[in-house]
């Protein structure tokens, strides 16, 4: 029972209608076997009595002439019942008149017992009956029998026999009915359960169950088809819109390749001549092949000025380029910071006297170390140096290196009391193509973009803080060694 | 007798103490016996009522008693009284009548004629002025009419002889359990 929620549902059924049936029959043959067992035992009663009556009525007439031999002839008719053990006659004044004993051949003599009122009393294997023996009213002595209850015994035996025989024929028949009748339910179950394991299997949800009537088991299947069809058809669209995908993805990734391809080739191509410009424009104002006029000279200085520029936009777009299809390859080198702000800085120091602004360096005298890629570390400084240099028209541009014990950082930090940035410009600052103010400044609008970018893929950050008109301090942070 | 050829006195004297002494002693047992054997055959005439069946025409009256008639000694009579005292068979009381003389037969349902030689029998069956009567008699004789209930004297037990034959021309209706107990049955060939 503890395990038949595990057992299949054939072996269910078959269980559930065999333990029915078994109670059933059980019942029925018990209630039955009692029954025949409390009707047997009267009958056993009234017969005996019927007896009895019989004895003394053939009796009466010895007792009334006090002939105990014919009495004793009357008890001897017993000897064709060979149930009865035992009788007796007593007479009117309770003293045994005659006796009968079936096994007196034996040697089993027969003692009768003291006279009683009518009634009947059953012992361990037999039934005593007292019975009175009236004439015309009167009661001229009783009757005792005592019979034995092995027929009953045996009935009882033969009637639990029967009874077995009876439960094992019909448990047979009612398992043979089950198991046709259950074909019905379980075949259509096991048919689903079978479906569904495959179509689980197989992912096929082509397949359909096969019903077979309308009961709950042919809504089941109906259910369970219409649920198939709905899997199959989402899954259909399912497969269709993933297809469409990857063909979309596709087309992108080959339209991006087109893209940067494209965007390295016109970069060089656009480098080429930029390059030729800027050389031979430098070449006349060196006044190498000749003298040059003054208004020349200022003219040449604006060509090759916007020559420059326009190669530095086309550096910092081809970088960019490269950030953002994921191109860029950084190198991870141990760096002395100390040595490369000083570099950077002492490189822009010309840039910065030409501007009369006093360029202050402040290094701490600890070595501090960072593993990132020079080039790009380098690019990160000289683009907040320069901005600073750039935007500052008087004062001073302060470089700063500084650990951060604590977080186990370095910052690096630019601070100039240049014209400062106006808080609506804070979120716009490091997007692309955001410069504000270009009008007479010179910048591609893309070096903070870029500067952030390479800063987070070294692991850093890049923030600022400024007071429009009295000046701003940019600072960017990498994690020590 | 032996002690009386002998004619000594003192044998004599103690043969008629002996006598003195005996002859009451055997009287009372005889008288005890005849006590007894009329108890018996008393309660045996009341017996046999219980297992006869008169018709009813026998009886003027439903409740009417049935009527044993005795030509007998008295003392006989009065046991036969005693006995049939107080009870009923079948609803009717029992009624005894002693008859001093064969004609006083008269109307009974049942006459006994104690003892008594064949003469007796043919006054008293001639007296009897109607045909169902039960005739119970002491002794047979080869010959005569005879009763239809007839005593034998078994040892000291007292047993019966039936005639059904004579019976059943009577219209008497003899009980199968009253013919069990008799020692021998005549039954019409």
């Amino acid at each position: 029972m503890r395990r038949l929620r595990d057992t299949p549902i054939k072996r269910k059924l078959t269980t559930i209608s065999m333990m029915t049936i078994g109670a059933a029959l059980l019942l029925a043959c018990g209630a039955l076997l009692v029954f025949d067992y409390t009707e047997f035992k009267e009958i056993l009663v009234d017969d005996l009595r019927t007896t009895a009556q019989v004895i003394g009525d053939n009796s009466s007439s010895a007792l009334a002439f006090n002939y105990p031999d014919s009495a004793t002839l009357t008890l001897r008719s017993l000897a064709a019942k060979p149930r009865i053990l035992g009788a007796a006659i007593y007479d009117r004044g309770g003293k045994v008149f005659s006796v009968y004993s079936a096994g007196a051949a034996d040697g089993a003599a027969f003692a009768p017992p003291p006279v009683e009122p009518d009634g009947s009393r059953f012992g361990a294997n037999s039934l005593d009956v007292f019975q009175s023996i009236t004439v015309d009213g009167e009661t001229v002595g009783a009757v005792f029998i005592r019979s034995s209850l092995d027929a009953m015994r045996e009935r009882m035996v033969q009637y639990s026999l029967i009874s077995v025989i009876v439960m094992l024929l019909a448990s047979a028949v009612a398992a043979a009915l089950a198991t046709r009748l259950q074909r019905d339910i379980v075949g259509p179950i096991s048919h689903l359960a079978g479906v569904a394991g495959a179509v689980a299997r197989d992912k096929d949800y082509s397949l359909r169950a096969t019903k077979r009537g309308m009961d709950e088991l042919g809504l089941l299947v109906d259910g369970f088809n219409d649920m198939l069809s709905e899997i199959q058809s989402r899954d259909g669209a399912l497969q269709e819109a993933r297809a469409n995908l990857e063909t979309r993805n596709l087309e992108l990734e080959r339209a991006m390749r087109a893209q940067n391809m494209f965007l390295a080739n016109m970069s060089h191509e656009l480098r080429t001549p930029l390059n030729a410009i800027i050389g031979f424009t430098g070449t006349l104002l060196m006044k190498l092949p000749g003298a040059i006029n003054a208004l020349q000279e200022e003219q040449l200085t604006v060509v090759k000025t916007s020559a420059r520029h326009l190669l530095s936009l086309i550096n910092d777009l081809l970088d960019l380029s490269k950030i953002e299809s994921g191109k860029v390859d950084l190198a991870a080198e141990s760096i002395s910071c100390q040595e490369l702000t000083e570099d950077t800085v002492e490189s822009l120091r010309p840039i910065a006297e030409l501007k009369h602004l006093a360029l202050t360096l402040r290094l701490p005298e600890k070595q501090l170390r960072v593993t990132a890629d020079r080039r790009a570390l380098r690019q990160i400084l000289l683009n907040l140096c320069n901005n600073a240099i750039k935007f500052t028209d008087s004062g001073s541009v302060t470089v700063e290196l500084r650990e951060l014990i604590q977080e186990h950082q370095v910052e690096f930090s630019v601070t100039d009391t240049g014209i400062g940035i106006q808080p609506e410009y804070r979120g716009k600052l490091f997007q692309a193509f955001s410069q504000m103010d270009s009008t007479d400044r010179e910048g591609t609008g893309l070096g903070l973009h870029l500067s952030r970018r390479l800063a987070e893929l070294m692991g850093g950050t890049i923030d600022f803080a400024s007071e429009p008109g009295k000046g701003s301090r940019f600072w960017l942070i990498l994690p020590l060694e | 007798m032996a002690l009386l050829a002998r004619r000594s006195l003192p044998g004599l004297i103690l043969s008629l103490a002996a006598l003195l002494l005996l002859v009451p002693n055997q009287a009372v047992a005889q008288e005890e016996a005849v006590s007894k054997e009329y108890q018996i055959k008393a309660a045996f005439l009341y017996n046999f009522a219980k297992y006869v069946e008169w018709p009813a025409r026998s009886f003027p009256t439903t409740g009417a008693p049935i009527v044993i008639g005795a030509y007998c000694a008295d003392e006989f009579g009065e046991v036969l009284k005693q006995i049939v005292r107080n009870r009923k068979i079948g609803g009717r009381g029992i009624a005894v009548k002693i008859l001093a003389s064969p004609a006083e037969a008269g109307s009974v349902h049942m006459v006994y004629v104690c003892g008594g030689p064949a003469a007796i029998w043919g006054a008293v069956v001639e007296a009897l002025q109607r045909d169902a009567v039960l005739t119970v008699a002491d002794l047979e004789e080869p010959g005569a009419p005879g009763g239809m209930i007839v005593f034998v004297l078994d040892g000291d037990k007292v047993r019966f002889t039936i005639n059904m034959r004579k019976a059943g021309r009577a219209g008497l209706k003899v009980s199968d359990q009253l013919q069990k107990l008799a020692i021998s049955v005549t039954r019409a060939p």
